[in-house]
Parts: structure tokens; C-alpha cells; sequence
């Protein structure tokens, strides 16, 4: 296999999804979406988080958000099953399911008033199920925001040129709101400025280092960074969203897609080289926790945001069906950011690490950058050597040093974009720490919506923006602060039960797309071949999510240390009953029949 | 001019004086970094007038502006309403 077909394979599958899955069946067949029917964003305007917004801005938010760390580590660890098998998951997965997922989720949220899709299962499931689904969001946001409020503190620590981007890249993006909303700049001009100053920040950043000291009284550089990241995500996700979450957003997608694009050039570049990584390992290599790892079904839980995500339903359902401008930019918004999120797997990180497997030269960019080690041990193991997160940033930096050097390979342009690459992940990460906020705080006062006519004083005082984004990010912060000493490491004490984490997500998707599903039956009123395409993904994601489930519990489980057995083990056993009760839920609905349009959960 | 607009602009001035020094204390002190640039362990640093510049700066700038133009901007509200909606929760 050359480059090229893989860039081409990608191309062609990428767009006939967007024109006839997307387009003509999702949008026209099944949702009949309408420019005339007025959106949330425009019917409870409030200048806070319903906010109509320009498509390309809130398509920049929305891709933003939902890629996390997920499109590239994910695919970075599956590929020990060779290349072939992750490629084709994410392709696969992201047409038929997470695209479907994320898309579905968007769009009946909007129908809904723009309220989340665990308040949109009531419509569908019964009172019961929207609050369990509202509960076991809620808890899986807080350990989100455990899992990045950390990794974050540890990047600005060990890495403090990111400290220094974000330093500088909050105020333009404030700034740039402020062009656009205030002084009524064209979008083009502010955006133009705006890039400026973030090229010229980037430079001084990769340049400048941000070392900060300990807080007296507190210790470490990274418990200083923990108290900052915390007082950061409680500000920024308590402000309108036009002040800076759209805007910065914006911002960002431009550095994600230069690093989409650059790698897109990159393989084009490189089309006629031969990939040198092996197509196809193993069915079960050892990946989770030393065990041999099946790619079936445990595949669901290593790729999770270049595939699908259960994250991004409640993004879709949260921050961006309350911006969304006019129900046709939802095509682009929802369907169009996740497979613009596939590519960043399979272009951005599949592609690399398959070129780069046993490749001339790369050997010489390792010893080049210091990593002795992994270069003494590639001649053998091949990109297996590197750690998840390097082989994704080695590898991107291979790539385009071999496309930039045409024929050759320029040692300094891959060493520049070793540490892009290492940037840009920074970048996906920062943006999931405030908006995980934000959607916990919508969960939070749905939670408590039959407050509102009992208590009206105290409903507003518990759902106060800033008082619910203080208690999911103190929440987060308690799990991120401590030490817990597993296997002999002393690490932040999330970890405890940060192993489920991938379950969790994932459940939570296969929670998003059965709600979706239903709606398109039950409310929609799809028949036949097209209802078909929607109910089986669902159904196949369902009996994959559950297989899984009960696969960790019984084989990966006992082999880790007992406070995480026992702590993540919870929260997985947790994670199966609920899925079981899920299916029940289901089939009480379809067997129950078509529902009205109607909204039933009081919306927020 | 309101007092809210008032505190708005003063906290944001101060925020870009703070950051602008942070920003060039680099090229002021002929540093290669931002803050402690000696110690070798990032925990035994020492805190330096431009780490706290820094801080101090970029949250003034988070804050300040929207203190002083938090309201949504006319721009908007004004698109809404033409289009039918605008009707506040």
C-alpha cells in the first residue's frame, strides 16, 4: 500500500459520506431539515448560551470541543493490530455511527429547544430514563474534567512553552470577539488580524518558555497549575459564549486544521512511498493492561473520538444546538466535525505512524531530539518503541519532513513539527477543560428543573451559572489534587477510577444513539431501509459497548492493582446495569409506538 | 460612562500593562523565558515580578472586558430580533 491510495481511500469515503449519508439521507430523507424553522439560538435568545451563530464559527467550536486528546492517542495505541484494522474502524465508525451519533443528537436537541439529549430522552424512554442519563453524565463530566484539568497542569509543567500559547491565545481571542461583535469588523478582517498576532504568538511561544513557581503553602509547579486551570475553567465557562468561547474556538480550528492540512499535504506529497508498517499484526495483541486486547469488541474502547465518542452528543446537544444559527448548518456543524475528526485519526496520525514503522531516517530524528532509547530499541520494535503520545508526534513530524525534502528526508522541518504537532494536541486539550464545564453545568440545572416550580428562589440560587460551574470544577479539581500510590507511582487520584473512562464514553454513545434512534422512529416517524440504517448502527454499537463492558470486567479488571479493580471495577459494573436497562427502556418504546413532536422535559 | 464600564476599562488596561511586561521581560532582562528561567526543578523556582505580571495580566484581560461590554453585543441581538426571535428566558 502507497500513501497515496490511503489519502485517496480517505478522500472518496469522506465525501461520498458528507454528500449522500449525510446530505440526502440524514438532512433530507429522515430529519427534513428547514431553513425556515426558527432554532433555539433564535426563539430563547439570552446573549449567554443561546446565541445564533455564524455556521463556520460554531462548526470551529463544535470541532474544537469534541476533539480532545481521543482522534490521536487512540488510534496511536491501536495501531500494535497494524494499520489496517484502526483505519478502517474509524472510517467505518465514523459514517455509519459516530457522524449518525453526533449529527442525531445535534438535531434533536434543536427540536427540542435546545436542551440535551438526556433530557430528550424522556420524550422517548420516560421520566426514568432522563434522569438516570442526566446522573451518569453529570459523574462522567466531573471525571472528565479530573482527567484534563491534570493533564493539562502536567503539560504547562513539564511543557511549559504550551503554558506560554495559552497565555497569549485568551486575550485574542477576546480580542477577536470584540472586532467582529462590537466594532462590527468584517469576519475576514478580524479573523486576518486575529491569525497575525497568533502566528506572532506561536513564534514567541516556541521560543519563550512560562516557568511558574509553586504557590507557597502548595508545593509542586503542577498543584499551582492545578488552583489556576481551575479558577480559568470556572471564569471561561461561566462567561457568554460569544465573549470567548466562540471566538477562541474559532481560533483554534484554524490551528487544527493547518495541522490536518499540513498532514493531508504532507501524504499527498509522500503518495508515491510505501506505507512500512505491517497492514495486520494480530486479532489480540497485548494493549490494555498487558492483556491480550481483541480487536473485537474492545476496539470501541481504544478508538474513541476518531470513531465515535459518547462526548460528543452531549457537546452537540449542550453548547452547540443553543448557537446553531438555521437547521441546515447543523449537516456541516454535526456530520461535517466528525468526520472532519476521522481525518485528524486517519490522516494526521494512521498515516504518519504507517510510514514511519520501520523507515529510513527516523532513527536519526529520534537521536536528534535526545531520545536515545527509543532509538536504540526501533531497529527492532519499529514505532512500537515510542510511547502512545510520541509515536503520533514523531511520526507527524517524519511525514513532513520526508514531503517537504522531496525525495529526501530534512531533519530540522521534522524536528519543527515534532513539536507542532505536540502544540496542536495541547490546543485540542485546553478547549475540552472549559467546555466540559460548561456541559456540566447544563446538566446540572436540567438536573434540578422540578426545583423551578416548587422553589423558585432556591432553583435560581442552585442553577446560578457561576455556582453550578464552581461546583463541577471543585468537584473535578478534588479528584485531580491528590496522590494515590498505584502499582508503586504515586499519581493524581483520579486514576483510581480513570481506567472505566473509556467505557464510560462509550456507553454514554450508545446511550446518545438509541435516544437518536428512537426519536428518528418514534417522533420522526422513519419506515423501512432508511429506519434501517439508523436502527442497526445503534444496535450493533449497543451489543459492541456491552460485550466490552463485560469483557474489562472479566479479563482486564483483575489483573490491575486493587484500588483500581475495585474502583474503576464499580463504576464499569455500574456502567453494564445500566446498559441493560437501557435496552429494556428501548424496546418498551418501540413495542409502545409513534410519540408526539411535542417537548415533555421543562427546558432550561 | 457607567461605573461597571468604568472598573471594566481600568482592570483591562491594567491586565494589558501587566501582560505587556510579562510578554517583554525576555528581551527587558535579557532572559530566555518567562519567570525562573535558572532553577533546574521546576518546584524549588522562585517567583518573579513577571510570573506574577503574567497571572495576574491574563486573568485582568479574561475579566476586564467583559466587566465592561459583558452584555451582549447590539449586533447580535439586533439580527435575532429582526429574524422573530430575541424573546429573553
Amino acid at each position: 500500500m502507497i500513501v497515496g491510495l490511503f489519502v485517496f481511500t480517505v478522500a472518496l469515503v469522506y465525501a461520498l459520506a458528507y454528500l449522500f449519508y449525510g446530505r440526502k439521507l440524514l438532512q433530507t430523507r429522515i430529519v427534513k431539515a428547514d431553513a425556515a424553522r426558527p432554532t433555539p439560538a433564535h426563539t430563547k435568545y439570552d446573549g449567554i448560551d443561546y446565541v445564533p451563530t455564524n455556521k463556520y464559527v460554531l462548526y470551529g467550536h463544535h470541532f474544537a470541543s469534541i476533539a480532545g486528546a481521543g482522534p490521536i492517542v487512540g488510534p496511536a495505541i491501536a495501531i500494535a493490530y497494524g494499520w489496517a484494522l484502526p483505519f478502517a474502524w474509524v472510517l467505518f465508525g465514523n459514517v455509519f455511527i459516530g457522524a449518525v451519533h453526533d449529527y442525531l443528537a445535534l438535531m434533536a436537541s434543536v427540536r427540542y429547544g435546545g436542551i440535551s439529549i438526556m433530557s430528550v430522552s424522556e420524550n422517548v424512554m420516560g421520566r426514568a430514563a432522563r434522569y438516570i442519563f442526566l446522573l451518569y453524565v453529570y459523574f462522567a463530566l466531573i471525571l472528565v474534567l479530573a482527567a484534563f484539568i491534570s493533564v493539562n497542569a502536567t503539560l504547562f509543567a513539564k511543557l511549559p512553552h504550551t503554558a506560554t500559547k495559552a497565555l497569549a491565545y485568551m486575550p485574542i481571542a477576546i480580542l477577536l470577539g470584540f472586532l467582529m461583535y462590537r466594532l462590527g469588523l468584517s469576519q475576514k478582517a478580524a479573523t486576518g488580524i486575529a491569525l497575525i498576532l497568533i502566528i506572532v504568538m506561536l513564534a514567541y511561544a516556541y521560543i519563550f518558555p512560562f516557568n511558574i513557581a509553586p504557590l507557597p503553602g502548595i508545593g509542586t509547579v503542577y498543584h499551582t497549575w492545578l488552583i489556576l486551570l481551575a479558577i480559568y475553567a470556572i471564569v471561561a465557562a461561566s462567561l457568554p459564549v460569544w465573549y470567548l468561547l466562540q471566538p477562541r474556538d474559532y481560533l483554534n480550528a484554524f490551528l487544527l486544521w493547518s495541522f490536518v492540512g499540513i498532514a493531508a499535504l504532507s501524504a499527498l506529497l509522500t503518495a508515491p512511498l510505501g506505507l512500512t508498517g505491517p497492514a495486520y499484526t494480530s486479532w489480540a495483541p497485548t494493549i490494555i493492561a498487558g492483556q491480550p486486547t481483541p480487536f473485537w469488541p474492545a476496539i470501541v474502547l481504544l478508538i474513541a473520538c476518531g470513531s465515535l465518542s459518547g462526548f460528543h452528543s452531549v457537546v452537540a446537544s449542550g453548547t452547540s444546538s443553543k448557537q446553531l444559527s438555521s437547521e441546515l448548518d447543523a449537516l456541516l456543524v454535526g456530520y461535517g466535525g466528525m468526520l472532519t475528526e476521522g481525518a485528524v485519526s486517519s490522516l494526521a496520525v494512521i498515516a504518519p505512524i504507517a510510514l514511519a514503522w520501520q523507515a529510513e531516517g527516523f532513527t536519526q530524528l529520534l537521536e536528534a531530539m535526545g531520545k536515545t532509547e527509543w532509538a536504540a530499541a526501533y531497529p527492532e520494535k519499529g514505532i512500537l518503541a515510542l510511547d502512545r503520545v510520541n509515536r503520533f508526534t514523531f511520526a507527524y513530524g517524519y511525514m513532513v519532513g520526508r514531503a517537504f525534502a522531496l525525495g529526501g528526508f530534512n531533519l530540522e522541518i521534522a524536528k519543527f513539527f515534532v513539536v507542532f504537532s505536540g502544540i496542536a494536541l495541547a490546543t485540542f486539550i485546553l478547549t475540552t477543560l472549559d467546555t466540559a464545564t460548561r456541559l456540566g453545568r447544563f446538566a446540572w440545572q436540567e438536573l434540578f428543573d422540578w426545583l423551578e416550580p416548587r422553589n423558585p428562589t432556591l432553583y435560581k440560587i442552585v442553577t446560578n451559572r457561576w455556582v453550578a460551574s464552581t461546583l463541577i470544577v471543585f468537584f473535578g479539581t478534588a479528584l485531580a489534587y491528590p496522590y494515590v500510590v498505584i502499582g508503586g507511582k504515586p499519581v493524581p487520584a483520579y486514576n483510581v477510577i480513570w481506567p472505566a473512562f473509556a467505557g464510560t464514553n462509550q456507553l454514554l454513545a450508545a446511550l446518545a444513539l438509541l435516544t437518536s434512534a428512537l426519536w428518528v422512529y418514534l417522533v420522526l416517524r422513519a419506515r423501512g431501509p432508511v429506519n434501517a440504517l439508523i436502527q442497526i448502527p445503534a444496535l450493533f454499537l449497543w451489543v459492541t459497548v456491552t460485550v466490552a463492558l463485560a469483557w474489562w470486567l472479566v479479563f482486564v479488571a483483575p489483573s490491575l492493582p486493587p484500588v483500581q479493580a475495585y474502583g474503576a471495577g464499580s463504576l464499569v459494573a455500574v456502567s453494564l446495569a445500566i446498559d441493560i436497562l437501557l435496552i429494556v427502556l428501548y424496546a418498551r418504546a418501540i413495542l409502545a409506538g409513534p410519540k408526539p413532536a411535542e417537548a415533555k422535559a421543562p427546558v432550561s | 460612562m457607567t461605573a461597571r464600564r468604568a472598573v471594566g476599562l481600568l482592570l483591562t488596561g491594567l491586565g494589558l500593562i501587566l501582560m505587556l511586561y510579562a510578554l517583554a521581560s525576555p528581551f527587558i532582562y535579557g532572559k530566555p523565558c518567562i519567570g525562573d528561567c535558572v532553577t533546574k526543578k521546576a518546584d524549588e523556582r522562585q517567583w518573579y515580578p513577571d510570573t506574577v505580571s503574567a497571572i495576574l495580566g491574563w486573568f485582568l484581560l479574561i475579566i476586564g472586558p467583559a466587566v465592561a461590554y459583558g452584555e451582549a453585543p447590539v449586533a447580535i441581538e439586533k439580527a435575532v430580533r429582526r429574524e422573530g426571535g430575541g424573546e429573553r428566558k
